[in-house]
């Protein structure tokens, strides 16, 4: 009887031992705990407030099921030791080559760690520009191509961080990563982390990268608009600008393919996103692509999205993102998107003051992409001091420059670091 | 110029003052370049295809316009050419041929008391329907 009491009590001990409940209260299961609280706030925000939901809860629902402790590590849906890099030496020590072991990551790896794949190996943010090339009507920006020039001026938010972050103690690529989150794209931030954080030691990661972009992508309505009002005076803000030209078919058709022409021969880092992005918009302007438009801006870019956001948050594992670090990211983060909307208002000024007050410079902070949202809010603010003047299309100008600029100046920082 | 042949920066090493410079200054100059090339190209195109087009309707207003007449307008079956363009007048006569016409089939004497233009008090050139529209896609919070 004794004997089958004490088998009970060690059942139930090694039950206990190896569930997910004893990890949670063992060594650094607390930072699993913050990470799980942290998701819920996040799902809160994607369901409750409707920030950003299409990511961000995917992204909080990877964060959770990453953050689950997992005893037994084969039972884990992510490895981020699999993605280490593996070295080969030469005979006198030094490093020849280095490379990530796919074969056992398909053989060893979590369902999360397949599909983190498509991350790492930079497949999913191109397709997504696929997608957003499919849904974008460039018409503001090819009837006002000035527009380009905000858009330009919105990247000093990337260029300005990127000073931040290297006074900071970043390392070239880490602040390289940091910095992308000015440019206010989720694809190309993680574009470029990927690219940039990759085989080397870095106290930074993709997943810190990705949740600081979305987050503050999710809050453009909110970090806007007071540096928009600060920059602009009550009549800068009233001014109506003309109604746009028409903008022909033959236009809309030349254009993709003269962006993707002049930015591939000029930044050829950069003709993976603009080339994709260019590829998207070509077939749906042609018109005679309608099943590819239609499953390339739905069922593909919900597919994309889903394995996106799931696999970015199982990249945030608190033992990866729990560090001091993450907070001077996450602080850089909104100076990036400050200094980026800054820019481009202030530029805006410099356009409307030339042009001798037909540009609104409301529509600069549009420069800094986060589609359709930022030109939403330039919009929003001009209504406010006018209800009558309708800034959206004119905004919209601006806010596809971005995403051509935010990826152009991708394309630099991954060729100057490397 | 090609942005590769810019000396490169260790992706571990930390940087130097000058390097964080060059990089900024590097970075700035290569995103404006890019984008005030695309300006002037998309510019230049505009302006072709505006001309052309602006050539196109000179072209087709030389020619001759046919005979409108209001009971093959009121058939539906415009003739080639239509100049379908804001006309007020045409449109009134328009509308007035199909109450005649209407008349004539119901036998009761219809009639046109007044015509009046419609202003918008937002905008001159919006219709309520599309003020509207406008108005709900562009307040979305």
């Amino acid at each position: 009887m004794n004997e089958i009491f004490q088998m009970f009590c060690d059942t139930i001990k090694e039950i206990w031992q190896t569930s997910g409940m004893y990890a949670l209260f063992s060594d650094g299961g607390w930072k699993n705990l913050i990470m799980i609280l942290v998701s819920f706030v996040f799902m809160y925000l994607a369901i409750a407030k409707q920030f950003e939901p299409l990511l961000l809860l995917p992204i909080a629902f990877g964060m959770f099921l990453t953050n689950l402790p997992m005893i037994n590590l084969a039972d884990a849906m992510y490895h981020p030791e699999l993605f280490d890099y593996v070295y080969e030496y030469a005979a006198d020590g030094s490093v020849v080559d280095h490379y990530i072991n796919y074969g056992r990551i398909l053989k060893e790896g979590g369902l999360l760690d397949i599909l983190y794949l498509g991350v790492k190996l930079g497949l999913y943010p191109p397709l997504i520009f696929l997608g957003i090339g499919t849904m974008t009507d460039f018409s503001p920006l090819i009837a006002n191509p000035k527009s380009f020039l905000l858009g330009a001026a919105a990247q000093g938010g990337i260029f300005f961080t990127f000073i931040g972050a290297a006074v900071l103690g970043f390392s070239a690529a880490e602040s390289g990563a940091i910095a992308i989150i000015g440019g206010a794209d989720g694809p190309t931030a993680i574009y470029v982390s990927t690219k940039l954080l990759a085989g080397g030691d870095f106290k930074i990661s993709t997943g810190t990268i990705a949740l600081a972009a979305y987050t503050y992508m999710a809050l453009v309505p909110v970090i806007q608009p007071p540096i928009m009002k600060l920059l602009t005076t009550e009549k800068e803000r009233k001014i109506k600008m003309a109604t746009l030209r028409n903008v022909s078919k033959t236009e809309k058709i030349i254009f993709p393919i003269a962006v993707t022409l002049i930015v591939a021969l000029i930044v050829p880092s950069a003709a993976p996103l603009v080339g994709m992005l260019m590829l998207g918009n070509i077939i749906k302007e042609s018109g005679v692509c309608a099943r590819l438009v239609d499953t390339a801006q739905n069922s593909l870019m919900n597919i994309i999205t889903i394995f996106l956001g799931v696999s970015v948050g199982a990249t945030t594992r608190a033992d990866k993102i729990l560090n001091p670090e993450f907070a001077k990211v996450i602080a850089l983060g909104v100076f990036a998107f400050g200094i980026g909307t800054a820019s481009g208002v202030l530029f805006g000024k410099i356009m409307c003051k030339t042009s001798g007050g037909k540009v609104n410079p409301l529509i600069g902070s549009a420069g800094v992409s986060a589609v359709p949202m930022a030109a939403r809010v330039s919009q929003k603010v001009g209504s406010q001091s006018d209800p009558t003047n309708f800034l959206l299309m004119h905004a919209m100008g601006p806010n596809v420059a971005g995403v051509i600029g935010s990826a152009v100046a991708a394309g630099v920082l991954l060729s100057i670091i490397g | 110029m090609h942005t590769d042949l810019i000396a490169k920066i260790a992706p571990t090493a930390n940087m130097s003052g000058e390097q964080i410079v060059s990089v900024v200054i590097t970075g700035l100059v290569v995103v404006f370049l890019v984008l005030v090339l695309l300006v002037w190209f998309v510019q230049g195109f505009g302006k072709t295809f505006t001309n052309n087009k602006n050539k196109t309707n000179t072209t087709t207003k030389n020619v001759t316009p046919p005979v409108k007449t209001s009971s093959n307008l009121i058939s539906g079956s415009l003739p080639q050419n239509f100049d379908d363009s804001n006309d007020n007048d045409e449109i009134v006569a328009v509308i007035s041929a199909v109450i005649a016409n209407m008349s004539a089939q119901d036998g009761k004497n219809y009639q046109i008391t007044s015509v009046k233009p419609h202003i918008n008090p937002l905008r001159k050139s919006r219709s309520a329907w599309a003020a509207e529209g406008l108005r709900q896609n562009t307040n979305p919070f």
